[in-house]
């Protein structure tokens, strides 16, 4: 199985990404191509290639060194080829790979996660199922869902839609609205834009709200940021799926198919 | 003497490590199997590092994951949440209630009725009542998984910090089974005014850990700190200024721990602007 590692470009929150890999070739005498492939609404906008060398233990990579920045969001997917070859490396399941977040102020954020599987052009993807549980609306700190998708070339164009709906800190329906992704594409989903479409008054948002994202049923990468709204800085960390929660879906299909089914029951 | 590529003298920690791992997967089918009498099967206790200082206070973000996935069973939940001084003392325990649909956001402090100590750890066990235990039972085991929020005291000066947890809280002492640990991670050490690493030692012995410095580049050897953590509690490392400006430009870890507890993944906060923002991650 091919893997990639998916990478949100932060332009639009004023920052430059990188990323860092361990060399799984260190001190093996064999070369590797970094491929950094960006993609804006669906279109390849961007794709450069990394020679890393045998002797280098880990790498390191910022937007300025491969290409240019963006003051938007973007996608960036980082796939592994043997050097100057279309061969793709194998055998990294369970690779992680660190994304890196630098300002103007020289503050640099990060996050570690694992590379993602390619999946057969057949392969039936369960709908994505994310909580944004209980923001409170801070003064302060923005609030943002950021949503990667990745489909190979071959595959369909658009990702799907997706569900938002808006609950109280007590569960009550507040709202609910639609939004479409393309596929190979980020989208930087605001809470108070959503709060604004589903007209939540200003004491339910004071209390705290939650945010079910549901549908799109594709590959996905999902992210939480916080953005302090005076100097920039950032908070990020990637989604807990639903099989954290029910860690018996990734071993028994039927227990993963019931409880899909009564996720789309009305109640 | 090896078995398996690996030392026999490590034989025992790495039995007591399949024992506790075989007992808690017993435990939790038969309690699928007869919900009635056992309960309905919770994975956990899920622990995590704790702040509050002068920097951060911390916050539980869970939610009633139940009502999502079986919306047409009613269920209440319940978190257990216990909090432990650095030290590895427990501190106190409390209860958040959330009825179906619900979710909460709060402060640690204020599940917690004794005060917390500057740093520690706690861990959070879910529960529920459910209108329907035969159904419910049926979806087999499930965790109760949580976010932390690293909420600043001076929020006007940076944003708060969050980060997810699945370690499990050990209560079977692991005896001692060696084993190193490389994450994927790199510092980049321009504008970093320090480094501070939080060791959380999730098992009740005593955890002997060493973090070594490479330089990332050239896979060169830095420094190395060794270090000692109580069980159940939690150490903290700094770095400041006159020690990481000899440094090179970009550095990576090596973990060594003498044994297998189930959190090997330090808690990093790297500081800018003379200490004064934050960011943080698990390595």
């Amino acid at each position: 199985m091919d893997f990639c590692f998916l990478c949100p470009s932060l332009g639009q929150f004023g920052y430059e990404t990188g990323f860092s890999i361990r060399n799984p070739f260190w001190s093996k005498s064999t070369e590797l191509d970094l491929q950094i492939s960006r993609f804006d609404e669906g279109r390849l906008l961007d794709r450069q290639r990394i020679v890393v060398n045998s002797d280098q233990y880990h790498v390191t990579a910022w937007e300025s060194d491969w290409g240019q920045t963006y003051d938007k969001l973007h996608l960036l997917v980082i796939e592994l080829f043997k050097s100057g070859s279309e061969e793709r490396i194998s055998g990294i399941s369970g690779m992680e790979g660190q994304m890196l977040f630098r300002n103007t102020h020289g503050w640099t954020s990060s996050l570690i996660s694992g590379f993602v599987p390619y999946r057969p052009a057949d392969y039936r993807f369960s709908p994505i199922v994310h909580t944004a549980h209980y923001f409170a609306d801070r003064q302060t700190s923005a609030s943002h869902t950021i949503l990667l998708n990745r489909k190979r070339v071959d595959m369909a164009t658009t990702a799907g839609e997706i569900s938002i709906g808006v609950k109280s800190y007590a569960g009550k329906i507040l709202g609910q609205t639609t939004i479409t992704m393309v596929a190979n594409d980020a989208t930087a989903i605001a809470l108070e834009d959503i709060l604004d479409t589903c007209n939540v008054p200003t004491q339910n948002r004071d209390e705290g709200v939650n945010l079910l994202f549901s549908g799109g049923a594709s590959q996905f990468s999902i992210f939480t940021l916080f953005q302090n709204r005076l100097n920039g800085s950032i908070g990020m960390e990637h989604s807990l799926a639903p099989a954290y929660y029910f860690p018996q879906m990734f071993q028994r299909p039927e227990i993963r198919k019931r409880l899909y089914s009564w996720l789309g029951s009305t109640k | 003497m090896n078995i398996k590529g690996r030392p026999i003298g490590h034989l025992a920690g790495r039995l007591t490590v399949a024992l506790a791992n075989r007992g808690e997967q017993l435990r939790t089918r038969l309690a699928s199997r007869f919900p009635a009498l056992l309960g309905l099967p919770f994975l956990g206790p899920y622990a995590q590092l704790y702040r509050h200082d002068k920097m951060f206070t911390t916050e539980l973000s869970v939610f009633n994951y139940l009502s999502v996935f079986l919306p047409d069973i009613e269920h209440t939940m319940t978190y257990t949440v216990v909090a432990y001084s650095r030290h590895g003392a427990k501190i106190g325990e409390g209860k958040l209630k959330l009825s179906h649909g619900a979710m909460a956001q709060v402060n640690l402090q204020k599940i917690i009725p004794e005060p917390l100590d500057t740093h520690g750890m706690f861990h959070v066990q879910a529960d529920t009542v459910s209108a329907r235990i035969d159904v419910t039972a049926t979806i087999g085991e499930t965790a109760g998984q949580f976010m932390t929020l690293y909420y600043p005291q001076n929020s006007v000066a940076q944003a708060p910090q969050l980060i997810h947890s699945h370690k499990l809280f050990q209560r079977v002492p692991i005896l001692r089974s060696p084993t190193v640990r490389h994450p994927a991670i790199v510092e980049h050490m321009a504008g970093v005014s320090s480094l501070q690493f939080y060791f959380l030692n999730t098992n009740p012995l005593n955890l002997g850990a060493t973090l070594k410095i490479i330089d990332a580049a050239t896979s060169k050897f830095v420094e190395a700190r060794t270090l000692s953590v109580p069980g159940h509690g939690v150490y903290e490392l700094v770095f400041g200024h006159e020690i990481i400006h000899n440094w090179p430009k970009a550095v990576c870890f090596e973990y060594e721990f003498d044994r297998q507890v189930s959190h090997r993944k330090p808690i990093l906060f790297r500081y800018f602007n003379s200490d004064s923002v934050a960011t943080c991650n698990h390595t």
